[in-house]
């Protein structure tokens, strides 16, 4: 185990990972913060860290809900990554599909569409694109569409997220939860409240397993979740 | 990071206690190990990993 203060980069970034999907935003912040300045610090500077750490900020803003400034740091890390000999696709992808959810908090839903429909077009020509990467993409796609009301496209990409989620993460993995409550939702709005209501229970199941009763996912799912009216046998309508 | 046109693979010559620790993990014998320079980049300098912002729906 390092000794506190002497931390890598690496370790630091991972911690707080970490903290951001306990919702320690501040701590995550530091963390990251203090990776940046030894990175930047260090001869040669990692121009590739550089751009993940701004990319993790814009993370840590973006689960805050502060978007303008989540997606300036976004914007900023995807600047450096593309460099002038431009970046790797895939981590250039998924910087877009960070910068988009940050934009869609803006309102600015065209250009968010824009990155997603980029990232998954790179995902789908590269062999190697991380299948949780493209779930990510596909999952923000989804509520993107759910939220201007094309619910029967949201639904087909939330179930494709959904279904990679539960191959590469598994079934109890707070983020495939997270899909699950907005397929729930879509479904909700199509009118199978029976399978919305299924959903959301499987949803607050592994959030609460994972994340535990008081964390803001949860607290979200759960209002979501008593919104839902009871399970009344009615299905949706043909088509 | 790799420069183009630079040679893919490095060889490393294991000292003994290597060579007796990859017998006792792998039941294998071998002097060298061969790594392609992205498997050993990897290990010497980790890529940072990078988070996903990913959206969640309020059913309001």
């Amino acid at each position: 185990m390092p000794r506190v203060g002497q931390e890598s980069p690496a370790e630091l970034n991972a911690l707080g990972i970490r903290c951001k999907a306990a919702a320690r935003y501040d701590e995550g912040r530091a963390l990251y913060r203090r990776a940046l300045a030894l990175v930047r610090a260090a001869p040669g500077t990692d121009w590739n860290a550089v751009a993940t750490l701004y990319h993790n900020l814009g993370g840590i803003e973006h689960a805050r809900g502060n978007c303008g400034e989540g997606a300036a740091l976004a914007r900023l890390g995807l600047a450096i990554r593309a460099g002038p000999g431009g970046g790797d696709p895939l981590e250039m992808a998924a910087d877009g599909v960070a910068l988009a959810a940050l934009l869609e908090g803006q309102g600015n839903d065209d250009e968010a569409e824009r990155l997603y429909l980029k990232a998954l077009a790179t995902y789908e020509r590269t062999a190697t694109a991380d299948p949780a990467d493209v779930a990510a993409a596909l999952n923000n796609l989804g509520t993107l569409c759910a939220r201007q009301g094309r619910l029967e496209r949201a639904t087909g990409l939330l179930e494709r997220a959904a279904a990679l989620k539960r191959t590469v993460l598994g079934r109890e993995h707070p983020d495939l939860a997270l899909t699950l409550n907005n397929l729930a939702v879509a479904c909700r709005r199509r009118g199978d409240i029976a399978r919305a209501a299924a959903l959301y229970r499987e949803s607050l199941d592994i959030l609460e397993r994972s994340l535990g009763g008081d964390h803001p996912r949860t607290l979200a799912c759960r209002a979501n979740a008593s919104r839902c009216p009871a399970d009344n046998g009615r299905r949706p309508p043909p088509g | 990071m790799q420069n183009p046109g630079q040679n893919t693979t490095v060889r490393l010559r294991l000292t003994e206690e290597q060579r007796a620790l990859l017998r006792h993990g792998t039941g294998r014998d071998g002097e060298e190990v061969e790594l392609r320079i992205e498997e050993l980049e990897e290990r010497i300098a980790p890529r940072l990993a990078a988070n996903h912002n990913e959206t969640m729906l309020i059913d309001a």
